[in-house]
């Protein structure tokens, strides 16, 4: 390793220092506040040396990289990671959401029930960002896999962390089920490498282009067709879409309301970043490009339609969330499926993986407030059915607030910003010449908006039994308020986050960046 | 030298072929050995009863096993699996260390202080005793 | 185009044979009803999947999968099945049987179909000079980022020479260099993953706070 490779991996070496410091200052003291203190203030050393890697601060990595003769930007030890702009955005959504996670489960953590287990509950969560951190920055396809494993194997404990039956249901459901994922990738990975030999995902690529390949067949060769179907199926698990979404439901209901909330976001974004990844650099040139779009089109319509469609009739706010994740899910993925490559217009160039960025953000924030708010308000009334939310209106009016508005996010109402990323990302399919797909998403937005209403309705509009006020604990309301925030933020300025996500698109093609 | 390589396995599959052979062999012989009336075979129930010192069994459920037993395998699970990273490195350590100097020895270095913090982890939380703080108080 | 690998007569035989035997022992895990048993011939299975690495040339992957998944995995599954009452009784037949015969029959097709049409990336691709060095070995000549790469020992150099008996034949070597090289990231992160598994683990397994009550009457042998 040289100096460069160090400079380079700065944010995971820190995020790995962080999680074992955090274990060790668990194994030392007694107080959950403490730990959970060092984690929180610990997280900024990464934020920063993210940021700096982004903005150049402390010495430009382009100096750096002339010294040591290095050609790629920010690639590190043998070509294994690459810590581009890309990666950055992505580091940098993951720490916040993780920032936000921890303060959000400050009381939670140091409540009876988790005596044992807070200094376990943090570490885990930081052990599996670590995971992520390495993930969407891995070029290369082992590297990908060994971290792909460090994200979800931490999640599997935490689900089942009380060990009442239907956590501990929940954390074998997420285990088995993420093994199986798990060795379908790896079977796809194994295809892939056994038809170009090679496990970079640059080197693939050249590899893809300069093989022979059968015109009839999709992706000119069965095993590439095979391998692209395996690889999807097996992030289709992280990223939660239809047919691999099963486990989402009794995860969500089950495990703890924390757990959920990072799992929703954190694993999901790093899911999206990691399949784009592979798809614009391993499978990025415009013929296999066609190819994809077309598989990613067919999951996000059926991702959309089920998950809408199934949430309709659920009476548990958790549950019900968890169908909306799905569903927001297949709005992503017509952004992963709006590949430049069919485009019509030379003006959308990079439209469709920048929308997934852009509302993968917005999508982060909106959820973590929901589910932050949900935090507060099922750990005053325990009671985590839709019914349990009537008249919140009344009894607390700041939660009713957040967690109305982060529901017309998810749904799409303007100007928030769940609306802007679903114009963003329409807009991109109907530019990719895929305008079916844009108007299945609107009809599923129609048929969201029924469930999202139906809880709107009961916060607002129906009178409560229990007519006692009560307030959140502060940690957590700083944390939705922040998330929050962030939401309406991004949604009346969109343009912020637009530009950094056009910045960060340089994983894309030359072909495509050229335009 | 690549044709010798399956060829030294050779002597593994006569190893392996006697070892399986020579039990099933006894077994077998002993089993034609009762037509040649060498070996009677005649059960009765004391005779078929499993063997539990001596004293008649107390019910024929499998013993239950304390469950502390499952902390000894999964720690000799996890430090199997780091022993076996460490094989290959220390194969080649001598030839590394000319050629790379101290990285070769950096890298796993970092690997052994990352598995430490798990070990101190089990021994802070008591895996390691058999008798733990809470079943003392 | 003539293989480089001549494959022999042992070697096929091995091969079939090792097949045989992960096959019939997995057969019998998803067939047999006493879960111990099942758990058992997992282990046989196991053991055949580890000769196959072995006819593939693969002795460290070999040696792993007989140590970890032979050795530790299966003593944990015992385990595991000895802490759940009532074996004897065996486990419900699954449920859905015919749904994932069909899956499993598509799946393997799918992947069959896909080996036998494909044109697999081979050593017929490396250079002669490659196939060489991999196959009877090689000799590094330098230090750390520039090493050369001969077939034949250099004579009078002053660098450090340091001969290698190539990956077919020292695939475990090989390994060693790539995990401090190529993979070095692979390689912490994997020390990471075993610190996550036995925090999980461990955490997992203590008692429940509430039943802490319940467990200690327990008869325990």
């Amino acid at each position: 390793m040289t100096a460069h490779d160090y400079w380079v991996l700065s944010p995971a070496i820190a995020m790995a220092l962080l999680a074992l410091v955090t274990v060790s200052v668990d194994l030392v003291t007694r107080s959950m506040a403490k730990v959970s203190t060092v984690a929180f203030l610990g997280l900024s050393a990464p934020l920063i040396l993210t940021l700096n890697l982004w903005f150049g601060w402390f010495g430009d990595p382009a100096t750096a990289r002339e010294a040591t003769g290095v050609a790629d930007l920010g690639s590190a030890l043998f070509g294994t990671v690459e810590t581009d702009r890309f990666a950055l955005f992505f580091d940098f959504l993951l720490l916040t959401v993780t920032a936000g996670t921890i303060l959000a489960s400050a009381k939670y953590i140091a409540s009876e029930r988790m005596k044992d287990y807070g200094g376990e509950f943090v570490s885990l969560v930081l052990l599996s960002v670590t995971g992520m951190i390495v993930l969407v920055s891995a070029t290369e396809l082992i590297t990908i896999y060994v971290a792909l494993e460090l994200t979800a194997l931490p999640v599997v404990a935490l689900a089942a962390i009380h060990r009442s039956k239907q956590g501990v249901e929940s954390g074998t459901k997420f285990f088995v089920l993420s093994a199986i994922s798990s060795a379908i990738l790896l079977y796809g990975f194994a295809y892939i490498y056994g038809f170009t030999g090679s496990t970079n995902l640059a080197v693939i690529m050249e590899r893809l282009t300069v093989l022979p390949n059968d015109a009839g067949v999709p992706f000119g060769s069965y095993a590439v067709l095979l391998a692209v179907i395996m690889i999807v199926a097996g992030f289709g698990f992280k990223m939660a879409v239809v047919p691999w979404q099963m486990w989402v439901p009794d995860v969500y209901q089950g495990a703890p309301t924390p757990v959920v909330a990072f799992l929703s976001v954190a694993s999901k974004a790093a899911a999206f970043a990691v399949i784009m990844r592979i798809m614009y650099v391993a499978f990025g040139d415009p013929a296999l490009m066609q190819d994809w779009s077309g598989l990613f089109a067919i999951l996000a319509a059926v991702t959309m339609t089920l998950g809408n469609t199934l949430a309709l009739s659920q009476s548990n706010i958790k549950r019900l969330l968890g169908y909306s994740t799905i569903a927001q899910a297949g709005y992503i993925l017509v952004g992963v499926a709006s590949v430049p490559a069919n485009q019509v217009g030379a003006t959308f160039a990079g439209a469709g993986p920048q929308g997934v960025m852009y509302y993968l953000a917005g999508y982060a924030f909106t959820n973590l407030a929901v589910f932050f708010a949900v935090i507060a308000i099922t750990s005053r009334t325990n009671d985590d059915s839709i019914e349990g939310l009537n008249g919140l209106l009344k009894r607390s009016p700041l939660l009713a607030g957040v967690l109305v508005f982060g529901l017309l996010s998810l749904l799409g109402m303007p100007p928030t910003v769940g609306f802007m990323a679903k114009v963003v990302v329409f807009g991109s399919a109907i530019n990719a010449n895929l305008t079916w797909l844009a108007v299945v998403g609107v009809v599923n937005t129609v048929i969201a908006a029924y469930y999202y209403l139906r809880v709107i309705r009961a916060i607002v509009f129906e009178d409560a039994e229990d007519e006692t006020k009560f307030s959140a604990d502060k940690p957590v309301l700083v944390a939705a308020g922040v998330a929050a925030i962030g939401a309406g933020v991004f949604g009346l300025a969109p343009f912020l986050l637009l530009e950094f996500a056009e910045q960060a698109l340089s994983i894309l093609p030359a072909i495509v960046t050229g335009l | 030298m690549f044709e010798d390589y399956f060829r030294q396995y050779a002597l593994l599959i006569i190893f392996a072929a006697a070892a399986v052979t020579v039990p099933i062999g006894m077994l077998t012989m002993s089993y034609l050995a009762q037509f040649i009336k060498v070996r009677p075979s005649r059960p009765t129930a004391v005779k078929e009863s499993a063997y539990e010192g001596g004293m008649p069994p107390f019910s024929s459920r499998p013993a239950r096993f304390n469950f502390r037993y499952y902390y000894y395998a999964l720690l000799f699970v996890v430090f199997d699996v780091e022993t076996v990273f460490l094989f290959p490195w220390a194969v080649k350590y001598g030839v590394m260390s000319q050629q790379f100097g101290f990285a070769a020895l950096g890298a796993v270095f970092i690997f052994l202080i990352v598995v430490t913090v798990g070990y101190a982890y089990a021994w802070r939380k008591q895996a390691l005793e058999w008798v733990t703080n809470d079943d003392r108080s | 185009m003539t293989p480089v690998m001549e494959v022999s007569a042992l070697t096929t035989i091995a091969f079939w044979a090792a097949s045989a035997m992960t096959l019939g022992f997995a057969a019998i895990v998803v067939t047999q009803r006493d879960v111990f048993r099942a758990a058992i011939a997992l282990a046989g299975s196991f053991l055949g999947v580890g000769i196959l690495y072995f006819v593939l040339s693969a002795e460290f992957v070999g040696v792993v999968q007989i140590l970890v998944y032979v050795g530790a995995i299966s003593v944990l599954m015992a385990f595991a099945v000895m802490f759940i009452q009532d074996i004897a009784s065996g486990s419900r037949p699954a449920q859905g049987r015919l749904v994932g015969v069909a899956a499993a029959v598509l799946v393997f097709a799918a992947l069959a179909f896909t080996a036998y049409n494909t044109e697999w990336s081979s050593q017929n691709e490396l250079s002669p000079d490659a196939v060489v060095a991999l196959t009877e070995g090689y000799y590094e000549v330098g230090e750390g980022d520039d090493i050369r790469v001969e077939l034949t020992e250099p004579a009078g150099d002053n660098d450090v020479v340091v001969a290698n008996g190539g990956a077919f034949v020292e695939s475990t070597g090989a390994v060693g260099v790539l995990l401090v090289r190529e993979y070095m990231l692979a390689f912490e992160i994997i020390g990471l993953l075993l610190v996550a598994a036995l925090i999980g683990g461990l955490l997992l397994m203590r008692n429940p706070p509430s039943s802490n009550k319940t467990e200690k009457g327990d008869a325990s042998v």
